[in-house]
């Protein structure tokens, strides 16, 4: 307490005491702003969890090589085999006219892999089927399986997409 | 160059310039601020049951205000004089040729504000209470033009507009893009200091009266917690594009010689803005709680915050110290008032040589760095070179200061081959062995070699 | 009356805000249904003295709180962060990662102020004798939590796996090894083998994220509690006041209330220090290379580093023992320095303690400099 303070003070005049619901009411409002101001500082936290885009599968040349699968593993028609390129599943076999193809084996249903049978392609998760020309034929898959251009370069399959630039 | 070179060992001259400043921000800013909450109080004093009573907080108030800001901010703001002339001359003789009488007339409001302050603090008792309250509003009146002024300057030299060496049109220089940002920002910086203050003093007086004091200090941070994204989302749009580059590139960290600081300065700017906010919010729920020492960490998190912002100003300009124009080593852009080849022989160009530093001799390579490079580098402090260049080798180094200018945050190198084998031995001297100028230009020669 | 709900007491009544407020209604119909009241009331009940030194009883706080930033910050890096690939990963997080330099820099920071804020809450709970019966188990629980998070900071160093990391383990877990008996079997527990490889890596990680908070939290729990059962300590000069005299403020409505703006400003200035000097990443570790020019342990294990020079050759076991017996005295010093008010021997032990505190210090500033 200050000396200022007690001789200033009349003793006949009462002390205004704050009104409760003003001081609530600014309150609540101070905490709304404090909220918004902590929840953005919270940004760099979110940057820093958010994955990041995720990079081409097909990077700057435009086509990925083809994993666990040979060329020779698929020089004869009705040969087929389940393989991968950039960390994803592929199946690449050639079909009774002597075609090269590729899908990428990602099921459209729920995103199991989709194995080689020959005629078909069948998903050991939930009988999903599709035909040598990736439509869905049978089962819960309710789209066509992703299509990839296949070609050889030197000796290794490579697949791009369907329409665009890459090498061969 | 600037010359005499002023060499501040560690720190380095920029360094120390920016720790007075640093200070000296939050002192002005409470300074005017104050004047704000002076005004406003006395008025609001004079509507309440008890006005004595508060008037006697507004007193003690006014006691610590006058000696903190005058004691404090005039120490502080004649070391800012004292220390941006040593660091940066040309700077600072640029500044004040063309705005000498923006200068001129701050000095006068320095000289008004005080005057008037007196004036309500030595009338307090004779004055009539309608007196005092129209001092304490000359007073911000006043204050708030030096800010008015000052910011024409500060703003000028990240964004000089549409001022040119040739057209020295001052109106646009001072007006520039972004003043009317910055000046809306430190406003509001003001205010909330000057609530922040206010809980300070409150502290010091008994329950009863600093609950009610607390409840009305607290309402000056309010415009900031509102208004401030605003006002930042304007300023950075009146940031040059080389800055929003800066920025990007220090999300993603340590790069390493790309300013990436700035991003993390303007998070600390931002972060510390919301703790202020949630500071008052506990300050204001709690009042009869709050202690002095409680309060004194909520306005020492305020000068953190202006430490942020500070530094993420200063960096946004590197590596000029008038954008576009002087870089801060005292090399002018071209087109300038004095065109430089920057392939001549470095000395002669420079307005003074050293004698000792004969090309060839040990100092020629050393008085390169203290003319060139000392401005924004010391040798193993803030910035340090020895650091950067711990894995330098004569043709990387060579190679270096050719492209020096390429990734924009670092100014083009004045200089022929042998000055540039010059730093380039002094600089990898400094890792133990002592290298000779000649030898990097041996070395360089027989790499050259096809 | 519903029998399927327990009344709420009417002491409760008072103290919570009107049943007509939504939190009002809230908080009565918990405590209808779980009737903790007097567990609140009890905890209500804390108070602390208000003297000279109150301030003081702010630094365990303080500690807490760099920890949880520790805690927080150390989860977001476990989310990027590999054991396998240690200095790959962290490079990532540094370069990569958009904030991850910050994040880690405000990790390497909080862990260092949180070193600090410790010796300050040791030293000043010693002068304050706070130690003294009936609080001895809360001062040697105290001590525990020290030994635990000095062995967070030296795991933690590890895990980046760069130069600096690589040679302050080897050298922090070669001294262990010098211990008579048990020293070479510890060091190769710890280390996963006779040398520190990544092997190590993966002991010290699991040490880091997983054995120690838990015996962190688990132990600074009991360390709270008892101060909950006991009351805050009081030092002499305020115990021996007359009754009116004594003042108190409550924990958790005041003083609490009161720390946080602390809080907040000290959360900047970990910021502050993450934005002006973050943390930087050597070469990774290369076993053939030498050590780095100039290595030296981070400060806080600077003053033993420095003691140990002054026993050279032989004399190092001596030196090890009288450090030994210096922190071990820390133990014993509740079972030593008992009378209250203190006497003679308090006083002998106070000045005791601030000739270890001198020493500290000069050792430490010494270490710096040299």
């Amino acid at each position: 307490m200050s000396a200022d303070d007690k001789s200033a003070r009349p003793a006949n005049v009462a002390v205004p005491v704050p009104d409760r619901r003003e001081r609530r009411r600014f309150l609540g409002a101070l905490g709304g702003l404090a909220a918004v101001w902590a929840g953005a500082s919270l940004y760099p936290v979110y940057r820093f969890l958010s994955p990041q885009p995720a990079p081409d599968p097909f990077g700057k040349e435009g086509r990925a090589v083809v994993e666990k699968i040979s060329p020779a593993e698929v020089a004869q028609n009705g040969m087929g085999k389940n393989g991968g390129y950039a960390g994803r599943g592929v199946i690449v076999f050639r079909n009774e006219s002597g075609e090269l193809k590729a899908f990428d084996s990602k099921c459209t249903h729920a995103g199991c892999n989709v194995q080689f049978q020959g005629a078909k392609l069948f998903c050991n998760c939930h009988g999903g089927t599709y035909d040598q020309t990736g439509k869905n034929i049978a089962g819960p898959p309710p789209r066509p399986l992703t299509e990839l251009r296949v070609f050889e370069d030197q000796g290794l399959l490579f697949v791009a997409r369907l329409a665009g630039p890459g090498k061969g | 160059m600037n010359y005499p070179v002023w060499n501040v060992p560690i720190l380095g001259s920029g360094l120390v310039v920016a720790i007075i400043a640093i200070i000296h921000i939050l002192i002005s800013h409470l300074a005017v601020g104050g004047g704000a909450f002076l005004a406003v109080a006395e008025w609001w004093a004079s509507r309440q049951a008890d006005p004595e009573r508060i008037r006697a907080f507004l007193r003690k108030f006014v006691t610590y205000f006058l000696v903190y800001t005058t004691v404090f901010g005039a120490t502080t703001g004649v070391g800012i004089w004292f220390s941006i002339q040593l660091a940066n001359p040309e700077a600072t003789s640029l500044l004040i040729h063309q705005f000498v009488f923006a200068w001129a007339t701050e000095w006068v409001t320095f000289i008004g504000e005080l005057t008037v302050l007196y004036f309500y603090y030595y009338g307090w008792h004779t004055n009539s209470r309608r007196m005092q309250l129209v001092l304490a509003i000359l007073y911000f009146v006043i204050a708030w033009f030096s800010l008015f002024i000052i910011n024409g300057i500060l703003t000028f030299m990240l964004t000089p507009g549409g001022w040119t060496l040739e057209n020295r049109d001052i109106v646009a220089g001072f007006f520039n893009p972004g003043y009317w940002p910055a000046l809306f920002i430190r406003t509001l910086v003001m205010l909330t200091l000057a609530g922040l203050f206010g809980f300070v003093v409150a502290t010091r007086v008994d329950d009863d009266l600093k609950e009610r004091i607390i409840g009305f200090a607290a309402r000056f941070v309010v415009p900031a917690a509102l208004l401030m994204p605003l006002f930042a989302a304007w300023y950075w749009f009146s940031l040059p594009v080389e800055t929003h580059t800066m920025w990007h590139n220090g999300i993603v960290g340590v790069a390493g010689g790309r300013l990436e600081a700035i991003t993390r300065y303007s998070w600390l700017a931002a972060i510390t803005g919301g703790l202020i906010v949630i500071g008052t919010l506990i300050i204001a729920w709690k009042p009869r709680a709050t202690t002095t020492t409680a309060a004194i960490a909520l306005l020492a998190t305020a000068q953190l915050s202006m430490l942020g912002g500070e530094f993420f100003r200063e960096m946004a300009r590197k590596p000029f110290v008038i954008r576009g124009v002087l870089y801060s080593n005292g090399l002018w852009k071209a087109p300038s008032k004095a065109p430089v080849a920057l392939d001549q022989p470095y000395f002669e160009s420079t307005r003074w040589e050293p004698d000792h530093a004969t090309p060839g001799s040990a100092a020629h390579g050393e008085w390169i760095y203290r003319l060139q490079c000392a401005s924004c580098h010391t040798l193993d402090g803030y910035r340090s070179l020895a650091a950067r260049t711990a894995q330098w080798t004569p043709g990387f180094g060579d190679r270096f200061l050719q492209n020096l200018n390429q990734q924009g945050v670092m100014p083009p190198f004045q200089g022929n081959s042998q000055d540039r084998a010059a730093l380039v031995a002094y600089l990898i001297s400094l890792h133990g062995k002592p290298v000779a100028a000649a030898e990097v230009e041996a070395t360089l020669a027989k790499e050259a070699k096809p | 009356m519903d029998e399927r709900f327990a009344p709420v007491p009417p002491e409760a009544e008072e103290s919570l805000p009107p049943p007509g407020t939504l939190v009002g209604q809230g908080l009565r119909a918990l405590l209808r249904r779980y009737p903790i009241w007097p567990v609140v009331a009890f905890f209500g009940k804390k108070r602390v003295p208000e003297h000279r030194d109150t301030g003081w009883y702010a630094l365990g706080g303080i500690a807490m709180l760099f920890f949880a930033i520790q805690v927080v910050t150390g989860i977001l890096l476990m989310v990027y962060y590999r054991p396998s690939q240690p200095w790959q990963s962290v490079q990532r997080i540094v370069t990569e990662v958009p904030y991850g330099a910050l994040i880690r820099s405000v990790h390497h920071w909080s862990a260092n102020l949180m070193a600090l804020a410790l010796f300050v809450h040791l030293f000043s709970t010693f002068f304050m004798k706070a130690y003294r019966p009936p609080r001895e188990l809360t001062w040697l629980t105290g001590l525990g939590l020290f030994g635990l998070v000095l062995f967070f900071s030296f795991s933690g160093y590890l895990l980046p796996w760069d130069d600096l990391s690589f040679f302050a383990t080897r050298v922090g877990i070669a001294e262990m090894e010098k211990a008579p008996l048990l020293g070479p079997w510890m060091a190769d527990l710890l280390r996963g083998g006779a040398d520190v490889t990544v092997d190590t890596i993966g002991r010290f990680y699991v040490f880091h994220v997983t054995v120690l908070p838990l015996l962190v939290i688990a132990l600074l729990g009991v360390h709270l509690l008892f101060i909950q059962l006991q009351g805050v300590s009081e030092p002499d000069h305020f115990a021996a006041l007359p009754g009116e005299k004594k003042r108190y403020r409550s924990f958790f409505g005041e003083f609490l209330v009161g720390e946080i703006p602390i809080w907040l400003f000290l959360w900047g200035v970990v910021l502050a220090l993450a934005a002006m000097l973050p943390r930087g990443l050597a070469l990774e570790a290369d076993v053939t290379a030498a050590a780095p020019v100039g290595i030296k342990p981070e400060w806080y294990f600077l003053a033993p580093y420095q003691a140990l020079k002054l026993f050279p050759g032989r004399l190092e076991l001596v030196g090890m023992a009288m450090m030994g017996l210096a922190a071990g005295s820390l133990l014993v010093v509740p079972f030593i320095d008992r009378a209250t008010p203190s006497d003679a021997r308090g006083r002998l032990v106070a000045w005791l303690g601030a000739a270890g505190l001198v020493g500290l210090i000069v050792m430490t500033v010494w270490g710096l400099l040299s």
